[in-house]
């Protein structure tokens, strides 16, 4: 998934101006070299932009002067506009006297870097780790610029209109194949093979209400049929699983060819469909690098020294396939 | 110096040997998967002795990215997400968004419609707050009692929401406009049964915790906050509240139809954990007080949806910041239009995630115990913290 539509190109229309003596008017008094450009939001909520520089002063001058109070940074975000840039927010609030202002403010989209208002709120430690991981915004000054809500190792960043929802992630080796593998249309003659029996049944076929009562005979017996097959299937494959051929309900490494097709399987093919659970098309994933020959692993009481050494030499070779494939990703 | 004892003796000096003992801080891990961390949140504390000295918490793990899904989808499509996010509390959440997509659209909806979702959605915070006192119940020890008993009522109030919307958790029952459908017939009258049972059930916690000797010895003078460090901290809700500071969104920034009742707001003295929890008390009582008066005044008929909604919606370009009183503190939503049919920001201000935050604080150069009192007290909600 990429980028969905590009904002709007002209500038917002302008909004409402706020009515004089708002907090618009008090900020301008308090800062006049400060350029505000102020608005009326759609919560009836004074908005000021402010260039980047001034950011810090504005918010400290607002927490400690006498009419604006400014004691509660609520909230504080960005929001990515694409080529217009960031654009970070911050949200206050002055609990002694019941004021609320936004502080904007546009950055650059590559490269932005904001002076870290942590230093006056406490709560902007949080928010701007999560601010920086999710837009890139660097924060100068900030004490502890670590990866917050993603893993420690991500460089990404997400809230970004130009994210997609998962490649990136799969390029840092983040194993997000399982949600991105695009399986090929399902081929013809592979899912139709029941076919003509559906097709036929398909026209004709009409609600169990009104079937007469030879019709639902037939329908039983087709069940009743459909369900044997079901259970032959599933009682060679019981035997398949007895027998050890595949490692019991463990994870198949990766790329590793399907289970042998069971013996009566020939007999039981119709009822795949009854059962299916074959992962359609394994030939068609990326090459991957070749799996080991995993040991077996044999018995405690048989041969403990063998079965140390077994895991032992299974762990050495997970970790060189895990290695091979990061250098395979990070190659490519 | 030498000293003489009354038979004559000379003693001498004892010896001391003074030797230095090197203590080494060790590092505790708590969590991610740890039942007293109330969800998938994770600190590690390191601690001298049973004294924390230092606490660095590691949240995330439940991170599923909702705001950058709520961007792909369409306003009415990004609702059912609210549910998920704050689970214990999913009528208030769902409230947030919808108040935020109609402000933001200018829709404005009918008065039934608005009396219900109140009703449900201060019914919510009662549910939220039993949930509370019983998981809290449990990590100060009363294993069982406390949570089997606030469970129960958390279950009549579970049954109502399950007539109403037939559902016990996610309820996904607002819509932009107003209600998904008709509340059943006997809403009223259930309610009021309801609110009976849960009156008592109030008293009944009352009289398990509050007096407890034990209760009060583990609770008194844990995790303190003082005002101006829990607002620098962000931090809001009964949090705040037991910090002495009166700040409700309800009252402060009245929204809705809170402006139509009378209530009072309970306020805290020494932001410690046991003034949390007796906030958190009184607020349910202050609840049933509102829900008593709504549901006098709520109208028996009328419309629940306007008479004329957009089929698909599309907000001229602005943005709002909504916020409203959730259980647990302002939970806002930060919404940008661009004048398409998907919001091209949504930013979910989590209450938990900045009540979290102040845990480092609080926790520092306590008992190891309490540490687990104290985030306790913060009641979070992880899904929420990490959205």
């Amino acid at each position: 998934m990429t980028s969905r539509r590009t904002p709007a190109a002209p500038e917002e229309p302008p909004s409402n101006e706020p009515p004089p003596g708002s907090i618009a008017d008090t900020y301008r008094e308090v800062m006049p070299l400060v350029n505000f450009d102020a608005a009326l939001t759609k919560g009836d909520d004074v908005a000021l932009t402010i260039p980047s520089d001034s950011i810090h002063e504005v918010i400290e001058r607002g927490r400690e002067d006498e009419r604006l109070q400014m004691n509660l940074l609520r909230n504080q975000t960005a929001v990515d506009w694409e080529e217009r840039g960031l654009e970070i927010v911050y949200h206050l609030y002055s609990i002694p006297l019941r004021q609320a202002v936004t502080i904007k403010s546009w950055l650059p989209a590559e490269g932005a870097i904001v002076e870290s208002v942590t230093d006056i709120y406490e709560m902007a430690n949080w928010a701007e780790r999560e601010c920086r991981e999710m837009f890139g915004i660097e924060f100068i000054g900030h004490p502890d610029p670590r990866n917050l809500l993603l893993d420690e190792d991500l460089d990404i960043h997400p809230l970004r209109k130009s994210h997609p929802l998962a490649p990136i992630e799969m390029e840092q080796g983040v194993d997000v194949e399982f949600f991105t593998k695009e399986y090929p249309p399902p081929e013809p003659a592979e899912e139709e093979a029941p076919a003509p029996e559906a097709a036929a049944a398909a026209p004709e076929r009409k609600r169990v209400e009104d079937m007469t009562e030879e019709e639902r005979e037939e329908r039983r017996a087709e069940q009743a049929e459909r369900v044997a097959r079901a259970r032959e299937l599933a009682a060679v494959r019981r035997a398949e699983r007895l027998a050890g051929a595949p490692p019991a309900g463990g994870p198949r490494p990766e790329g590793a060819a399907p289970p042998p097709p069971p013996a009566a399987a020939p007999a039981a093919a119709p009822a795949a469909e009854a059962a299916p659970s074959a992962a359609p098309a394994q030939d068609d994933r990326p090459p991957a690098p070749p799996p080991p020959e995993l040991p077996t692993i044999p018995d405690a009481e048989e041969d403990p020294e063998g079965r140390a050494a077994a895991q032992a030499e299974r762990v050495r070779l997970g970790r060189e396939l895990a290695a091979a494939r990061r250098a395979q990703l990070r190659g490519d | 110096m030498v000293q003489q004892t009354f038979e004559g003796e000379v003693l001498t000096e004892p010896v001391v040997v003074e030797r230095e003992f090197e203590t080494v801080d060790m590092n505790i891990n708590i969590g991610p998967q740890h039942p007293a961390t109330h969800g998938v949140f994770r600190m590690v504390l390191t601690v001298d002795g049973e004294i924390v000295k230092d606490a660095i918490p590691y949240i995330g793990y439940m991170h599923r990215g909702g705001e950058k899904l709520s961007e792909n989808l369409d306003y009415r499509g990004a609702l059912g997400y609210q549910d998920r996010t704050d689970y214990l509390a999913a009528f208030n959440s769902e409230w947030v968004y919808v108040n935020a997509v109609e402000r933001l659209a200018g829709i404005e909806i009918p008065e039934r419609a608005e009396y219900v979702r109140l009703i449900l959605a201060e019914f919510n915070r009662l549910l939220s707050h039993f949930m509370f006192m019983g998981a809290f119940g449990t990590d100060v020890g009363y294993f069982g009692t406390a949570f089997t008993w606030t469970f129960k009522e958390r279950e009549r109030i579970q049954d109502l929401f399950e007539a109403v919307c037939g559902d016990r958790i996610m309820y996904n029952y607002f819509r932009v406009g107003g209600l998904a459908w008709e509340p059943h017939e006997t809403f009223i009258e259930d309610s009021h049964w309801v609110l009976d049972q849960v009156e008592v059930g109030i008293s009944d916690v009352d009289e398990l915790m509050t007096d407890n000797e034990v209760f009060v010895a583990r609770c008194r003078d844990v995790g303190a906050m003082t005002a101006d460090e829990a607002i620098s901290y962000g931090v809001t809700g009964p949090m705040l509240r037991a910090s002495g500071v009166p700040f409700d969104l309800r009252v402060e920034e009245p929204y809705s139809i809170y402006d139509r009742f009378h209530w009072e707001i309970p306020v805290g003295e020494r932001g410690d954990v046991y003034d949390r929890y007796l906030v958190r008390l009184e607020e349910m009582r202050q609840s049933v007080t509102i829900l008593r008066q709504a549901l006098d005044q709520m109208p028996t008929s009328g419309p629940i949806e306007p008479e004329r909604m957009p089929a698909r919606l599309r907000p001229a370009p602005g943005e709002i910041y909504m916020r409203q009183e959730n259980p647990r503190g302002e939970y806002g939503i930060y919404m940008v239009s661009d004048g398409t049919d998907k919001p091209w920001r949504v930013k979910m201000r989590s209450p938990c995630f900045h009540n979290l935050s102040s845990l480092k604080p609080q926790v520092i150069n306590t008992y190891l115990a309490d540490a687990v009192v104290a985030l306790g007290s913060i009641d979070i909600v992880l899904c929420e913290v990490d959205r």
